[in-house]
């Protein structure tokens, strides 16, 4: 009976025992980490995963979300009044912090770098990697920091992984001012410019990839220097008499690239083919300096196009990126008079030939947009709000012609994005798109060059580099600038690419160019006997416009993240 | 010595002799209530010596000894013992009316009603065949008080119900004592459902925190009555309750003329509007277009469900067995769909006795579920449906032609169900489980059993889908006619084969020690089990486009060039040692306490034992002198428990720093590059929450159940909840700190059960209602609270308005912020003249019917200072139900009323005020009827519960944030089944030579009282949230059924 209850007792160990020692299937330990330089790379190319080089665009919300800059900029607006760009454009934010997505905070990222330069600090493999390497983590580095700076003002610079027991000293560290921040931006692309390849591969930074973005920092601290007021903590604010250093900085990093020969302007003899091939082939373009690559093979896609295309050449959304009637006034006719000079026939009254009124614009204008009867895909986009008369004059392509266009190609703005859509695609499924993203391109060198030479009185120079990019595609070259004409060509140059939001932000012209302005659409009415047209201008607000406050150049910290640090400052007017 | 020890002896042996030789007999009549009761099991106390009473109630019984008493015991009636000192003894039996007998299954064991101490509801097996459900779970609503089981959608393999006790959260739920899924059990295979709601479940230890529901399936029949086969069938046709009624093709375009979109560009050209007569009409023939209603296209009115079962079940000497196989096919209310969904419940349970004192438990059941359906997103479907424009014709005078929407993603409801189309997906699930249990009454130590288990189980999920692209077209009969009439208009989706599998294992061996024993006025029971579970998954995928031809839709024949796949791999193990001791004394005061440790592998080794013991009492007033022959009490008992329990299911591996693999990668020169991130700081004692429970309850029993009562009141508090421990490092810190077992919340409230049985004529009836709330607090959570004292006095109010606003310690857990509003503008004078900033530009960009929100702090601005809590939560505080029974002969009416408040259901997007304006989403009828109307200034002229349409639509930005607007604060109160039954005649049955024939029709959900205003009858008060989390009209609504059933008996 002894020998049973002994028995019983053993019995319930044996029952009661499971393996308990189990590992997860998906970890690396940090010791193998350290020693791996395979390892710090993929590392590493989390870094490049996570920086966020298309606007707005986070892997779990990719879509209308990219759309944001654009539409607060007041470049062009959306199909949809609930889309989030429209709605962050016409969101006032408030001391809660919260903009739609606006936001972008991007510490954990720059933990990341600052553990890999730590980790390759130590390194004992390969020196030129590790050199390498630690130079693409700070230009990635600067990426984020120059991020978040051109929206929240300075920064607190995190440069070293801190631990976790560290002083309260140590971690709550108050923001740096401004021109520290920028500082700090430029100082890693300057090491970036010292150690990173001349030639990389497609997609990481490379040596020119650091220049052409410190161009674009310099230039944004000496916008802020001249136009912006200042602020006595300087968080806001740089010291207007540094202006000068940072346009001769922009100016040296641009003409570095300009110059160096490695991405040299794309040119070709059709004009309007030329300039509009760079946004969906990317790869292999001459002009690109750093993108973003995208391959609907492995999956990894996006829905530009699906957004892009007009109604009668998609399968799903589409018909969604519409431009604002001024936008059209900014791009010029290829006899260099003014975009907007048959803006004052645009009343519903008037017929006009669209050959003479829309195809005889800046090639870089039609290569740009989808506009009435423009040819793709060798048909007619149709975008007339109705037929007039009687007569069946065929189209541009030599079409019969629909009495209405399709209802979303005519309810909005009569002007739809093409820039970066893909011609040889057709009704491509929604969201399938693999056009790589253009985060760097010699086009915006030229741009920041010409200013930045303007503003520090090399007017040859500015002249020269601005007439460059109008000879490629064709247009007269200006002969004298000033600074309105770059900030025009500049809005030419880079419409549609998440410029114009931050130009606007960076010269201070946001509350003019912006605060309640009323924007308009184009209605077209087509006359069936001549294919002649009459167009009319119609508000078009979405119920509201689209404020934006002066306490708007900087977004608010919000009251949560400062209450995790006392030290940190909240910017003005939240 | 010697000598006096052979007297004794032979003494005894005597006696033995005499006992041999006066045999005696005993007679009588067992009667209750006046008439005959056969069936009763007559036992003389001590022995096995038994018999039945007859048809008439006569029993007879050969004493084996003299003096001995008879024990007279039948289902329902309370057990009586007397003495058999004459030998004729008649009897009267009282009905059961406090159930103090009926066994109630518990934690590894199972007790008599009149000795539990824990809060436990019980649902037995009566309450469940008899109610149309394809799901198991829906079963359980208004069973227990306490338990909620709210309905989220009926859409067949997708009409999950949410179990909840007490509001904790989900329930654990056993299967004959495994972990498993409710809702595709067969309902008739179940015996008894349980529901430890208190420190009852403590006995679970690190999984039970919520409470546990356990289920028990029907084994071979208690008594030697042969085989008894039953066959159970219905037929239910189920219907939608609710619908959103959209408006025509007229008030669509009228909405469209009002938001300045322009009635003409939102219909194909063949219609026009006529702006003086606000119609639609058709160019071609003149005549008016009152347009078409999508939701109404796609759904059927009626759709059915069948279900069957057959049973066996009996015991012989030394055979017990329960054998059972179930089928349940329904279809979806879809029309023209391809949607099926099936499932097939085969069980067999079997006992053995070997010898007398080893005997087995083999049970073995297969289950399987088949969802067949056109390949579709569910939640896509239901945006889709809402935006099919009363103008666009959903099904062309040629089907052939797949129609579009005529919506900004247009692609068409109405195609996508069909196979046809968009291809189908294949989900199919298999679970089998196997155990077998051998017991062994230990001859040497009285009342010493040990049963030894093996428990495995497997369950396959496999998923196939074949997804086809089509075309879709615009109809305009203006372009000509037969093919001429139709434009190609673009295509829906890609071509693209995958297959999922994921298989799980599992293995559960345990061990159980069972001793009980009773002397004098004790009666002492004590359980020792072992167990443990060890788990694996396997989850593999792969996937391909463009198959060469859907004739051979598999992967090997499809596109090399996109080839995916891949694999993940878990697994996990547990250890548990589990301890219980009850001990009665008198009958009166009763004890229990348990003690269980769980080890589980989700922890490091440092904080991987926890030990959950608990200890309840109960004290039998009923059976003191002072209420013992009260006429009044038949029933009176107080109970108390304290008890700890666990929830481990809060981590995985967070003890171990390192880096993790990603599946994702990024792209460098055409190639994908792997991506490493770090795992960040770790914390090795992490551990599970911590659950903390204390009950109250008392249960009464008086006037012969006139009245019957169970009340309960609870405070759980749950601890050790993970949390980031950030308050005190700043977000530019970059990483998070490790996770730690920091917060604290809490739940309290009450369940009450009320019991009225009584007669009227020859109608007997019971009324049983129960009621219950529950309310959860944080009572201690991470965060920043900031200083109202050592700060200058400009700090320390704005600190204490943060507090207010943003801390958690110490509040309500559900409540929701936002603004109080005022309705709404009503003219551009009244913004000029409004004295607060509600946009923060001066109300420069307020228009016209933009929402009145208050500032509360009176500081002339509208900002988050001015947030007040709006809402409640979607989880209702109060449940409540009531179970009505009638019986008149051999008719039977069952109702269950039931209803919820304390909860808030906010309308927003399409389900809401603004739906009218939205040109995306198709208006619903309560929009238009409800809207504001515009002057010629566009100030409003007629005022009604919504504002106006809105130029270009949409809501406007100032009023897209949470405010107390369309948020209402719900309740409602349902007829959620009623059952009528007939019994069919004795005699006739007898006649066909079947043992039982019931028939009976029984319908749901078919009444509904609610308070949602002009929402009501759009939406269904059960449900807050759609299927895809997102607004209510994104859910396939709930069923009104009816079913008829017949169940056999032979």
């Amino acid at each position: 009976m002894k020998k049973l209850f002994y028995l019983s007792i053993s019995l319930i160990f044996v029952f009661g025992c499971a393996d308990l020692d189990l590992q997860p299937t998906d970890m690396i330990s940090e010791d193998a980490v350290k020693k791996d330089p395979k390892l710090v790379e993929a590392f590493l190319t989390k870094i490049y995963a996570n920086a966020v080089f298309e606007p707005n665009e986070v892997s779990s919300m990719k879509g209308q979300e990219r759309l944001t800059d654009a539409v607060v900029g007041a470049e062009y607006t959306l199909m949809a009044p609930w889309q989030n760009g429209v709605k962050a454009s016409y969101s006032i934010p408030t001391s809660s912090g919260a903009h739609n997505n606006l936001n972008r905070w991007h510490y954990g990222n720059i933990r990341s770098c600052n553990e890999i330069i730590e980790i390759l600090n130590n390194a004992t493999f390969d020196a030129a990697t590790v050199k390498q390497q630690i130079a693409e983590a700070k230009f990635l580095r600067a990426w984020m920091y120059l991020d978040m700076a051109k929206r929240y003002g300075g920064m607190p610079l995190e440069i070293t992984a801190k631990s976790v027991d560290a002083g309260t000293d140590e971690l709550m560290i108050p923001r740096s001012t401004l021109k520290a921040t920028y500082d700090q931006i430029i100082s890693d692309l300057d090491a970036g410019i010292a150690d990173l390849p001349g030639s990389a591969l497609y997609g990481k930074a490379s040596k020119w990839a650091a220049f052409a973005l410190k161009s674009r920092a310099a230039l944004y601290a000496a916008r802020i220097a001249k136009y912006h007021p200042q602020s006595a903590d300087g968080l806001t604010s740089i010291p207007s008499g540094s202006a000068g250093g940072y346009y001769a900085s922009a100016l040296a990093s641009a003409n570095a690239v300009i110059d160096g020969g490695k991405h040299a302007l794309h040119t070709g003899s059709n004009k309007e083919t030329t300039f509009g091939e760079i946004f969906y082939k990317v790869k292999g373009i001459s002009e690109i300096i750093f993108s973003e690559e995208y391959n609907t093979g492995l999956g990894k896609t996006h829905a530009w196009s699906g957004y892009a295309l007009p109604d009668g050449f998609k399968a799903g959304w589409g018909s969604n990126m519409h431009m604002y009637v001024a936008s059209d006034a900014r791009f010029e006719y290829q006899d260099g008079s003014p975009g907007d000079t048959h803006h004052a026939k645009f009343n519903n009254k008037t017929f006009f030939d669209i050959e003479e009124v829309i195809y005889k614009k800046d090639p870089r204008y039609l290569a740009t947009l989808f506009t009435p009867e423009d040819i793709f895909q060798g048909r007619e986009v149709w975008f007339h709000d109705n037929s007039v008369g009687s007569g069946n004059k065929l189209g541009r392509a030599g079409n019969a012609v629909p009495k209405r266009a399709p209802g979303r190609n005519r309810n909005r703005g009569g002007r739809l994005i093409q820039k970066r859509v893909h011609p040889d695609v057709e009704f491509p499924a929604f969201g399938t798109d693999d056009v790589d993203y253009i985060v760097l391109r010699t086009g915006e060198m030229y741009l920041n060059a010409s200013e930045a030479a303007f503003e520090t009185g090399k007017m040859t120079q500015a002249k020269d580099r601005l007439n460059a990019l109008r000879a490629r595609v064709g247009m007269p070259a200006k002969t004298t600038v000033t600074l309105d004409l770059i900030k025009n060509e500049r809005f030419v140059e880079l419409y549609a690419e998440n410029h114009r939001y931050w130009d606007l932000r960076t010269w201070r012209d946001a509350e003019a160019e912006i605060h309640l302005v009323t924007k308009f659409g184009t209605k077209w009415y087509r006359r069936k006997s001549d294919g002649m047209y009459k167009a009319k201008k119609w508000k078009w607000n979405f119920s509201q416009n689209t404020p934006f406050l002066p306490k708007m150049y900087w977004l608010p910290y919000g009251t949560n993240k400062l209450a995790q640090n006392p030290n940190l400052v909240e910017n003005p007017g939240y | 010595m010697n000598k006096h020890y052979y007297i004794s002896f032979l003494w005894i042996f005597f006696i033995g002799i005499g006992f041999l030789t006066a045999q005696k007999t005993v007679t009588g009549t067992i009667t209750a209530d006046g008439s005959p009761l056969p069936g009763v099991s007559v036992i003389e106390q001590g022995t096995v010596n038994g018999v039945q009473s007859d048809f008439d109630g006569n029993y007879t019984i050969t004493l084996q000894d003299d003096n001995s008493s008879l024990i007279f015991s039948y289902l329902g009636f309370l057990t009586q013992t007397l003495s058999a000192s004459s030998s004729t003894l008649d009897v009267s039996l009282l009905e059961d009316v406090a159930k103090l007998e009926e066994v109630v299954v518990t934690g590894y064991g199972s007790t008599t009603k009149k000795s539990l101490t824990g809060a436990i509801g019980t649902v037995s097996a009566e309450n469940l065949t008899l109610k149309p459900a394809a799901n198991t779970s829906t079963l359980l609503m208004g069973q227990v008080a306490g338990l909620s089981a709210r309905q989220g959608g009926s859409l067949p393999g997708y009409d999950w119900a949410t179990l909840s006790i007490r509001n904790f959260g989900s329930a654990l739920i056993l299967i004959d004592g495994v972990e498993s899924n409710l809702g595709q059990l067969d309902p008739n295979d179940i015996q008894s459902i349980s529901v430890l709601k208190d420190a009852a479940a403590s006995i679970y230890g690190a999984r039970a925190g919520n409470g546990v529901i356990l289920v028990t399936t029907k084994r071979g029949s208690d008594d030697a009555q042969g085989a008894k086969f039953t066959y159970h069938g219905t037929t239910t046709w189920s219907n939608l309750i609710t619908m959103p009624k959209t408006v025509n093709a007229h008030q669509f375009a009228e909405l469209m003329e009002e938001n300045g979109l322009g009635a003409e560009n939102e219909m194909p050209e063949y219609l026009d509007y006529d702006t003086t007569r606000k119609r639609v009409y058709n160019r071609i023939t003149g005549k008016d277009f009152d347009g078409v209603d999508w939701y109404r296209t796609a759904y059927k009115d009626w759709a059915p469900q069948t279900q069957h079962n057959l049973s066996a079940r009996g015991r012989g000497e030394k055979m017990g067995y329960f054998i059972s196989i179930g089928f349940t096919d329904t279809e979806s209310a879809f029309r023209d769909a391809d949607y099926t969904h099936n499932r097939y419940n085969i069980r067999t349970n079997l006992d053995a006795k070997f010898t007398d004192n080893l005997s087995a438990a083999i049970d073995l059941s297969y289950r399987q579920t088949t969802l067949d359906r056109a390949n579709f997103g569910i939640s896509e479907m239901y945006n889709r449906l809402a935006t099919g424009k009363p103008t666009n014709l959903p099904v062309f005078p040629d089907p052939s032609f797949a129609s579009q929407t005529g919506a900004a993603t247009p692609y068409s409801p109405i195609y996508m169900v069909r196979k046809s189309h968009s291809g189908t997906r294949l989900d199919r699930d298999n679970n089998l489980q196997a155990r077998i249990s051998l017991k062994y009454d230990v001859p040497f130590i009285k009342g010493l059993t040990a049963i030894a288990s093996l428990n495995m189980e497997t369950q396959t999920e496999w998923n196939k889908q074949i997804q086809k692209k089509f075309n879709m077209y615009t109809y305009d009969p203006l372009d000509g006619e037969g093919d001429a009439a139709y434009t190609f208009f673009g295509t829906y989706q890609r071509d693209f084969i995958s297959v999922n599998s994921d298989r799980d294992m599992e293995l559960l061996p345990k061990l159980t020690l069972n001793y009980e024993n009773s002397w004098d006025q004790h009666d002492l029971r004590a359980t020792l089990v072992a167990e443990s579970t060890t788990f694996e998954r396997d989850y593999l995928m792969g996937s391909r486009t463009d198959p060469l031809s859907f004739e051979a839709p598999y992967l090997n024949y499809s596109s090399e060039a996109e080839r995916n796949n891949a694999e993940i791999f878990s697994q996990s193990a547990r250890s548990s040692y589990v301890g219980r001791v009850n001990y009665t004394f008198d009958q009166k005061y009763l004890f229990e306490a348990t003690m269980r440790a769980d080890a589980t592998a989700r922890y490091a080794a440092e904080g991987r034992w926890g030990y959950f013991p608990s200890v309840s009492l109960g004290w039998r007033i009923s059976e003191e002198d002072f209420l013992k022959d009260s006429s009044t009490w038949n029933n009176l008992k107080l109970r108390a428990s304290y008890g700890v329990m666990g929830n481990d299911a809060v981590s995985n591996f967070d003890f171990l720093t390192g880096y993790n693999i990603s599946s994702g990668f990024y792209m460098f020169d055409g190639k994908p590059y792997p991506i490493i991130s770090s795992a960040g700081l770790a914390n090795a004692l992490v551990t599970w929450e911590t659950m903390k429970i204390a009950n109250i309850g008392l249960d009464g029993t008086l006037w012969d159940g006139g009245l019957g009562f169970e009340i309960d009141a609870f405070y759980r508090l749950r601890e050790d909840i993970l949390a980031l421990p950030d308050s005190d490092i700043p977000f530019h810190f970059g990483a998070s700190l490790p996770k730690t077992n920091l917060n604290s919340r809490d739940n309290r409230g009450f369940d009450l059960m009320l019991k009225h049985k009584g007669k009227i004529g020859n109608v007997s009836y019971s009324i049983n209602p129960m009621v219950s709330y529950s309310r959860g607090k944080y009572v201690n959570w991470e965060e920043n609270i900031l200083p109202t004292t050592g700060v200058d006095a400009a700090t320390a109010k704005a600190n204490a308005e943060y507090n207010r606003r943003y801390v958690l310690t110490g509040n309500w857990d559900d409540r929701q912020w936002g603004y109080q509003t005022n309705g709404f503008f009503t003219s551009q004078s009244q913004i000029d003249n409004h004295p607060v900033d509600i946009d923060g530009a001066g109300n420069a960009t307020v228009i016209v019917g933009n929402l009145i929100r208050i500032d509360q702090n009176g500081d002339g601005k509208i900002d988050w200072k001015d947030q007040i809590v709006i809402g409640q939560g979607g989880m209702p505080k109060w449940n409540y139900s009531t179970n009505m029974s009638f019986k008149f002969k051999n008719w039977n009416l069952d109702m269950l009323w039931q209803g919820a408040s304390g909860y808030t259901i906010t309308f927003g997007g399409a389900a809401g005020p603004w739906s009218h304006s939205g040109h995306q989403t198709v208006a619903k009828s309560f929009a238009y009827e409800n809207r504001s109307l515009r002057g010629a200034n566009g100030d409003i002229e007629v005022v009604k519960a919504f504002p106006p349409t809105f130029t270009t639509g949409g809501i406007p930005q100032v009023d897209n944030v949470a405010t107390d607007f369309n948020r209402i604060d719900a309740m409602y109160l349902r007829l959620k089944t009623v059952n009528l039954s007939y019994s069919v005649g004795k005699a006739f049955v007898d006649r066909l030579g079947l043992n039982a024939v019931q028939l009976y029709v029984a319908a749901s959900n078919i009444l509904t009282f609610d308070n949602l205003g002009v929402y009501s009858g759009s939406y269904d008060p059960e449900i807050t949230t759609g299927t895809d989390g997102g607004n209510i009209d994104r859910a396939y609504p709930n069923n009104m059924t009816i079913t008829s059933g017949i169940k056999i008996g032979f």
